[in-house]
């Protein structure tokens, strides 16, 4: 593995998303505002907005490097550099995802914390919240790996499509159990259970596993181009 | 010394397959690839920047396997294709900037001095040049890296005739450096008729001829032949096609010397004219030979 | 040196550029034991392949017109024994009485326009043949 050159095209995404990153968290932060701007409807539409601006955060970023350095064709242009196919994939796994992470990471940390506040008193949501947040970090892995592997707009469409319908269900899904939503909402203390902390584990290894999974597909092209 | 060799390279697609391809490209020469469109050369030259896996047969850069020594090979390439594009939204100096940041070997003063010679201006935009004005840019950062080896798919294609002399002149100056090798597929028969040293030549899959350029061009012959009633044109060994048209007979032939002149001659048939051939027209009379023979 | 190949001319490359080293050297302008550029330098300024100058250079040698010093270059041959042009003469001028010569023949022979065009075309191929063996 190529650290240099790795370095090199990881730079390259950051500085190309530069505006992109900067937009969304702008974004997510005027939803935060709107949340809680007092009222359950504001808090509603905002949370919508702040969903909104984080699914269009991993679309638009998908779309725009992955996809785009196909349909631009400049593809050849890096893999006449000196990489490998697993180097361009490190590179744009870790970039495409920090810039999504810190945005994410941002929005999510304000999130919870005036959720968890004393003004707010939320507390109960935070932990399905937090199992949603890391849910749309799945989403987005799903869409990069299915454009990076796929190498076809349509189906990266499709997975966008997907899980972006999915969102609801798992919503619901979590919803439903005890140790996670239901009453447990209306709580002001924040109370993780073992039901809320096991899916918790079982996202972060999904995560893991998707990105596993991307990395081998991507290796075992014989057609790069 | 060689720069890079291909030994039964094999790849197999749906429609079509690259069948047991071997070449030489020695250090110091510059070595044209031609043939149809869909004949392999992109192909071909994918497979030696490890961009495509083949199937079955061995592929070395500077001793290099590929695709598996790919990032220690492309260290030494300068790749520019056809289907390749700088990204629209950047400026050219910030390719320079980035392609100079990745290969010590770029030489500023070489940059600027063919940012003049390709009348290009380094803060434009990629996206705001016309199509000549890219490749030019293409090409501009891949030379100025200085590489040991250059590989370009059609480098003069689509270009105008002014944009052509500057990029063929640039080419040739690469070659004052004798450790420097290149390697260019192109459509333009002249441009390769002209600048090669060696040539090879690809159709439908397969390498029809590998050799240097004087005795590729040395062995082809057309004969015209006057050939009075009653008389046959005998077959003789190395002819490719034959055009009749009443009492004149066009022969081409890949393998001319005195002998087969004589046996002409010796047919009854006057032979009226033999002239040497140009790299396009040996180009139609292979093509059409080989497809003649398919057909048959 | 300025050269440029003739998209018309059919004749082999190497024998353009040996024609008009040739002709550097009739006129004048490269006199005997004058240093040609080397064959790398030719070939880039020219835009054409090193191989073909090779062969240029080749041939001339052959021919006696230029000789090649290993390690050191390649220089216009010191041919002695020839007489000298007093004046530098085109070569159309040259050919140009030649043909003259031939055409006035033709005519006391009685044979048409046609024939003579063939006939001279011929005795081209004639040439050519002979310079390929």
């Amino acid at each position: 593995m190529n650290s240099f050159m790795i370095k090199k095209l990881i730079f390259k995404d950051w500085y190309f998303n530069r505006y992109i990153m900067l937009a969304y968290l702008v974004g997510g932060l005027v939803a935060l505002a709107v949340m809680f701007s007092g009222g359950t409807t504001a808090f509603t539409i905002g949370s919508i907005l702040l969903v909104t601006a984080i699914v269009s955060l991993g679309c638009h970023l998908v779309l725009g490097t992955v996809v785009q350095e196909r349909t631009n064709q400049t593809l050849p242009f890096v893999m006449s550099l000196p990489v490998s196919v697993q180097d361009y994939t490190a590179a744009k796994l870790f970039a495409n995802f920090t810039v999504f992470l810190v945005p994410w990471l941002l929005l999510s940390v304000f999130l919870l914390s005036i959720m968890s506040s004393s003004q707010i008193a939320s507390g109960g949501a935070v932990p399905i919240f937090t199992l949603m947040l890391f849910w749309m970090v799945i989403t987005y892995l799903i869409m990069l790996g299915t454009a990076l592997v796929s190498e076809s707009e349509g189906w990266t469409i499709v997975a966008m499509a997907v899980c972006n319908t999915a969102f609801t269900l798992v919503f619901m899904g979590l919803n439903a159990i005890d140790g996670i939503g239901g009453a447990l909402l209306n709580q002001p203390d924040v109370v993780w259970t073992g039901a809320s902390l096991s899916v918790l584990a079982a996202e972060i290894a999904l995560i893991v596993l998707i990105l596993g999974l991307t990395f081998y597909f991507q290796s075992r092209k014989t057609d790069f181009l | 010394m060689t720069a890079a060799t291909m030994q039964g390279v094999k790849k197999t697609y749906k429609h079509f397959t690259l069948d047991d391809i071997s070449l030489e490209l020695p250090v110091g020469q510059i070595m044209g690839l031609i043939g149809p469109n869909g004949a392999g050369k992109s192909t071909t030259i994918r497979i030696l920047m490890g961009l495509v896996h083949q199937d079955a047969g061995e592929v070395r850069v500077f001793g290099h396997r590929m695709p598996e020594g790919e990032v220690a090979a492309k260290a030494d390439i300068g790749y520019v294709s056809e289907d390749m594009r700088l990204y629209g939204g950047q400026t050219l100096k910030w390719h320079m900037g980035f392609i100079a940041s990745i290969f010590p070997g770029w030489d500023q003063a070489y940059a600027e001095d063919l940012l003049r010679r390709f009348d290009l201006t380094a803060e434009q935009k990629i996206k705001g040049m016309s199509h000549g004005q890219r490749v030019k840019a293409s090409l501009l950062l891949v030379l100025a890296r200085m590489p040991r080896l250059l590989i370009l798919d059609e480098p003069t294609t689509g270009l105008d005739p002014v944009a052509r002399q500057e990029v063929l002149a640039a080419l040739m100056d690469v070659l004052a450096d004798e450790d420097r090798t290149i390697l260019f597929s192109s459509h333009n028969t002249q441009d390769v008729e002209q600048l090669s040293d060696s040539i090879t030549f690809i159709d439908r899959g397969k390498v029809i001829a590998s050799d240097d350029k004087e005795s590729f061009l040395d062995r082809w012959r057309r004969i015209r032949l006057e050939v009075p009633n009653g008389t046959r044109v005998p077959t003789i060994a190395g002819q490719e096609t034959m055009q009749i048209s009443g009492h004149i007979s066009v022969v081409t032939t890949s393998n001319f010397s005195e002998a087969s002149a004589r046996a002409y001659e010796a047919s009854g048939a006057r032979i009226m004219a033999v002239e040497h051939m140009t790299l396009e027209e040996i180009f139609l009379s292979n093509v059409s030979a080989s497809r003649g023979r398919a057909l048959q | 040196m300025n050269f440029i190949l003739s998209q018309t001319d059919r004749r082999p490359m190497y024998v353009q550029i040996m024609d008009h080293i040739r002709q550097k050297i009739e006129v004048g302008d490269w006199p005997a034991g004058q240093q040609l550029p080397s064959i790398r330098e030719l070939a880039i300024s020219l835009k054409i392949s090193v191989i073909t100058v090779k062969r240029a250079y080749l041939e001339l040698e052959r021919e006696g017109v230029i000789e090649v010093q290993h390690g050191k270059g390649s220089f216009v041959a010191d041919r002695g024994g020839e007489v000298p042009h007093a004046a530098p003469v085109s070569p159309i001028t040259a050919l140009e009485s030649h043909l003259d010569e031939a055409a006035v023949s033709a005519g006391r022979l009685g044979l048409t326009e046609d024939t003579f065009l063939f006939e001279a075309k011929r005795a081209w191929m004639r040439k050519q043949e002979e310079t390929e063996t």
